[in-house]
């Protein structure tokens, strides 16, 4: 499915972005799958990517990771733009359905970390502007507080209290409506 | 915000090396506009609930653009909330159980002035146990102007709704009413015609009461899409721009009145009463797809759904894609076969016909239609998604669904005939 496309098309694909991490490691991408990157498709279109997209806010542990996301997702974009939307077309339903699934469970094994490279993903994926891999990491929080009271958020993200009994009452109050 | 977020990733750059949030506080320590993606993706009570986490917590919910509240708090909680909120208010769902019109007024006069995105309101009513009598004793709710709104979806569970006599709904572009009462004085068309909603583009008014005449005069308008104006008497309908214009289940028995002007119009569903002398088309020169009532393959001599049926057809000699079912009755009982009612087709390129069989043999009635338009390119055939609630369902022994059985013996030519999609049938299946 890629491989549908102008010549034009393929040259882009094919052209190769460097990205330097914050401790000076090299990592050479394609520009479909640098430019998932907001930030970095900027960079693309002013011309500054000579020599290397320097990255001092990513580590070459959290980058790899980062480019591994990436790298599976250029592809699901480009099969997108590829198939066809006809009805009738079965048969491509078929392909789209299961590289959907095949996509969805590799979004589940890529969660699979620890807490704090969860939150170095975030911060990459915020900075570097990845709008699906942001999703996909806030989701995560997000589902690990939800159902529960704000001590066991505190407790499980170890947040420390520093409102006074009073305040906390006064929020409280404010916020009834969230207390009901 | 890239530099907020980098700021902060550089510190937890350090933070990770020492191989730390195992006792840190990294939630916290995430920029605002992330934790705000984060409490975006928890329903707003639980996102309001974090403002006791700590003192960084306190407003964040503030600043999330979104409230939903799916079980709403009362109404002057609701007030409460849309006051401290800080954020630019883009989307706001409150759902309610049977609530009365001055509760939902409270909150709705106050969040119309803050809403600068999509409304969605629900008020959920227990099924059937209230007259109509009692829902006129409940009062109507007076909708304020949204001036600031772009999309607004209210089901009303059958309140009562005033539309607002004055004021500019100046960035709606999308309306959505269900179960509701109009109540006066001001017409609903009046309100959602070019000068009061100038960038309105899809109108969807279902299962209402209360509207025996709407007259809409759009130039923004694209879609208009009525099902079920319990009470519609006349419907007119002035819209350069409109697209598509669904119409079902509206007139129902009554002689249907309509003057629709739809020029651009491509898309017309007609499931409803119709009458050539009543309904006035215009010119529908653009028309490529027409969507009909069902035609009744069994039923009592003259019945008019099917005269119905064919006098809206006769209305056009030329149609491009058209959409046409045949219904069958559960028993045929005593009923008469009506199919050599069905007269005429317009000349057609694309059929699509989708059969409500209830088990019955639907070869006879199938090959009439091929017979008619056999001019035809393209046909697609399909059980209607009805039948697959009644599993396998068979018609009784001795029915005489097959009786009409020359088709199987009659020669059939389609000469044009390119494509044909059978959709969901097997090969028993006749």
């Amino acid at each position: 499915m890629a491989s549908a496309g102008s010549g034009d098309e393929k040259a882009a694909a094919a052209a190769m972005i460097t990205l330097i991490s914050s401790d000076n490691e090299k990592f050479e991408v394609t520009e479909a799958t640098a430019t998932l990157s907001q930030t970095i498709r900027h960079m693309i279109e002013d011309g500054c990517t000579d020599g290397g997209v320097p990255l001092p806010n990513v580590t070459s542990k959290i980058l790899a990771r980062v480019i591994e996301y990436c790298k599976k997702h250029a592809t699901a974009a480009a099969g997108e733009e590829g198939s066809s939307s006809s009805f009738s077309d079965a048969a491509f339903l078929e392909v789209d359905r299961a590289f959907l699934e095949e996509l969805e469970e590799f979004d589940d094994a890529f969660l699979e970390v620890d807490r704090a490279t969860l939150f170095d993903l975030i911060l990459a994926a915020n900075y570097l502007d990845i709008k699906g891999l942001l999703n996909l990491t806030c989701q995560k929080v997000a589902d690990s507080v939800k159902g529960k009271t704000p001590e066991q958020i505190r407790e499980m993200y170890n947040i420390v209290n520093d409102l006074t009994p009073e305040e906390e009452a006064e929020i409280r109050r404010e916020t009834q409506w969230a207390f009901e | 915000m890239a530099q907020s977020g980098g700021e902060i990733a550089a510190k937890r750059a350090k933070l990770s090396g020492a191989g730390a949030c195992a006792d840190a506080d990294c939630l916290s320590a995430l920029p605002d506009d992330v934790l705000v993606l984060i409490l975006l993706r928890l329903d707003t009570a639980a996102a309001g609930r974090t403002s006791v986490l700590s003192r960084r917590w306190r407003l964040l919910w503030a600043l999330v653009p979104e409230l939903r509240f799916p079980r709403a708090p009362p109404p002057d909680l609701v007030v409460a909330a849309l006051s401290a909120h800080q954020a630019a208010l883009r989307h706001l769902l409150v759902g309610v159980d049977d609530a009365g019109p001055e509760s939902v007024g409270a909150w709705l006069r106050f969040a119309a002035r803050r809403l600068s995105g999509g409304l969605i309101l629900r008020n959920r009513v227990p099924e059937g146990d209230c007259s109509e009598e009692e829902e006129l004793g409940r009062g109507a709710l007076e909708l304020p102007c949204l001036e600031n709104a772009t999309t607004a979806g209210l089901d009303l569970g059958f309140l009562g709704l005033a539309v607002p006599p004055a004021g500019v709904f100046a960035q709606l572009t999308e309306l959505s009413l269900a179960c509701v009462r109009f109540h006066g004085p001001c017409e609903l068309g009046d309100a959602i015609s070019s000068p009061r909603c100038p960038c309105l583009q899809k109108l969807s008014i279902r299962n209402s009461r209360g509207l025996p005449s709407l007259t809409i005069h759009s130039a923004s308008l694209l879609e208009i899409h009525l099902r079920r104006l319990y009470g519609l008497q006349k419907l007119t309908v002035v819209a350069p721009a409109l697209g598509e214009l669904k119409l079902i289940a509206c007139f129902a028995q009554r002689r249907p009145v309509a003057n629709i002007s739809a020029p651009q119009l491509w898309w017309l569903v007609w499931n409803d009463s119709y009458d050539p002398s009543s309904v006035e088309l215009g010119d529908l020169g653009k028309l490529r797809r027409l969507t009909t009532n069902s035609f009744y393959v069994y039923g009592p001599h003259g019945c008019i759904a099917n005269q119905v049926f064919q006098w809206l057809l006769e209305r056009f000699q030329v149609i491009h894609d058209l959409i046409i079912q045949l219904d069958y009755p559960t028993h045929i009982g005593s009923f008469q076969y009506l199919m050599e009612d069905f007269t005429m087709l317009p000349r057609v390129n694309s059929l699509a016909l989708y059969v409500h069989n209830q088990g019955h043999a639907f070869g006879a009635g199938l090959f009439h239609v091929l017979r008619i338009c056999s001019d035809l390119e393209e046909m697609a055939l399909g059980l209607h998604p009805r039948n697959d609630l009644e599993v396998h369902s068979q018609c009784e022994s001795g029915c005489v669904c097959d009786q009409p059985s020359n088709w199987k013996t009659d020669e059939l030519t389609l000469n044009h005939l390119q494509e044909v999609v059978i959709i969901d049938m097997t090969g028993t299946d006749q």
